[in-house]
């Protein structure tokens, strides 16, 4: 049994942003309360915002290149997660040492799908922003592409692709291997499960009647009975208690960015 | 950094561990590798999510101790292999009213494939977790399981030894064959897996 050393610091900068050679770093927006990982990559012309609370793993990637890119307040973006898309068609097609993380599938609807202005006009005054919007969680190895609106308390679990113009809806939930597609629109409190695209469906969240030994103690304690609980909601918000609690735990883990080097 | 760096891809510690220069692996001190095991590039490691000493909720009766012990994040057997783009991450709960991160073992002659995002709260020996897959939070592998490509173990689920499970969500699809897992049969080619790495 051996434990490993720590690393020297040239081996862990090898992403391509921190070579004086690289493609441009992204204008970042920081809310102080954000906590972004060291190794975060930001590359871009357009800004990058990010707002309070917020955790960005490390690994995680941001390619402003299309247009501005917003994450609210309270999201977590998990490791290796990439949000907009490198110049060129998409992420695997760049030559850098760290890019071929994108899963092919992405590349090929991306160049199917981007005759559009927008993506050919990029750095020609056409931009797509990216927006993420609060307590949204992205999970490893995920995409969201340009163009892509994540609605609030939505949680994208690991390797899903949101492809571009997609539209997640507020409390969804896209499942591990998942793709919405092109324009694709999620409602809000679905469930995107399975392979490819996927099958949906709705969370519970009808209301429902106290449960039996509820009205039991109810009536020996001669209270009036609890009226009836919407359930997926009490769920969602403990959900999103738990995220709150995982996000200050991180705060305190992840070795955040500045600490040598200052964005 | 090109592909291929003069010195070798591979970085080889006294135990045999065979590590890419091109991983990336957080948080070193929190994770054991047993030894002979093989990480290659682009691998996301989480060692810098360990579980955290007790924390404030606990001084008044009794003091924290000094953690001499470095709280393990992650442990990783023998002749386990972990593939490019891998992610390993411990998983994390909320106990409590304290969430923390719980320790990642994994075990000997375990195999993790490309992109496979590993969350789970133990892999057993001889595991193999194809291409793309995913176990959720603390999910349990059993020995001699296999996990097929683009499985999605769902988080808490315990895969018994011996079963293949595969699909979205994972279900047990099979089991595995007769003498599985012996040397130099299928699933037992853990130790030809390692001795090719690195060769050039």
């Amino acid at each position: 049994m051996a434990t490993l050393k720590p690393p020297p610091a040239s081996h862990r900068s090898s992403s391509s942003s921190h070579t004086p050679t690289g493609p441009p770093k992204a204008p970042l927006k920081v809310d102080p309360s954000a906590t972004i990982a060291d190794t975060a990559v930001f590359q871009g012309t357009y800004p990058v915002t990010v707002g309070a609370g917020t955790v960005i793993h490390p690994r995680a990637r941001f390619y402003a290149f299309e247009g501005p890119i917003f994450v609210g307040d309270g999201c977590i973006i998990s490791e290796k997660a990439i949000i907009g898309a490198a110049p060129g068609t998409s992420a695997s097609t760049r030559p850098s040492p760290s890019s071929s993380t994108g899963p092919s599938p992405t590349s090929s609807s991306t160049d199917v799908t981007l005759s559009t202005p927008q993506i050919q006009g990029q750095g020609q005054g056409q931009e797509t922003a990216t927006r993420i919007s609060y307590f949204v969680t992205i999970g490893p190895h995920s995409t969201v592409l340009p163009g892509a609106n994540v609605h609030s308390s939505a949680t994208i679990e690991s390797l899903v692709t949101i492809n571009r113009y997609a539209d997640v809806g507020a409390h969804s939930k896209i499942c591990s291997g998942c793709q919405v597609p092109v324009n694709g629109s999620v409602p809000e409190w679905t469930v995107v499960f399975g392979s490819g695209v996927g099958q949906r469906r709705k969370r519970a969240r009808i209301a429902r009647e106290p449960a039996p030994a509820v009205m039991v103690a109810a009536q020996v304690a001669q209270l009036p009975v609890p009226p009836p609980a919407p359930e997926g909601k009490i769920i969602e918000d403990a959900r999103l208690m738990v995220l709150q609690k995982e996000r200050e735990v991180l705060g305190r883990m992840i070795v955040p960015a500045g600490a040598g080097k200052k964005k | 950094m090109p592909p291929k760096a003069a010195k070798g891809e591979y970085i080889e510690t006294d135990t045999g561990n065979k590590i890419s220069r091109r991983s990336q692996i957080h948080g070193t001190q929190h994770i054991i590798l047993g030894g002979k095991t093989v990480i290659q590039a682009e691998a996301v490691i989480r060692g810098d999510l360990y579980r955290l000493p007790s924390t404030a909720s606990t001084d008044p009766s009794n003091p924290p101790q000094p953690s001499n012990a470095p709280s393990v994040a992650i442990t990783v057997g023998r002749y386990s292999y972990i593939s490019k783009s891998a992610v390993l991450r411990p998983p994390s709960r909320l106990h409590r009213g304290v969430h923390s991160f719980y320790p990642l073992k994994i075990g000997d002659h375990v195999f993790v494939g490309e992109s496979a995002v590993i969350e789970a709260a133990s892999l057993g020996n001889h595991v193999h977790v194809g291409a793309g897959a995913t176990v959720g939070s603390m999910a349990i592998i059993k020995d001699f399981a296999v996990v097929l490509d683009g499985a999605v173990v769902p988080p808490g689920m315990v895969v018994p030894s011996w079963c293949v499970v595969g699909g979205r969500p994972a279900r047990i699809v099979g089991e595995v064959g007769e003498g599985y897992g012996v040397e130099g049969a299928e699933g037992g080619m853990a130790r030809e897996r390692y001795r090719v790495v690195g060769r050039p």
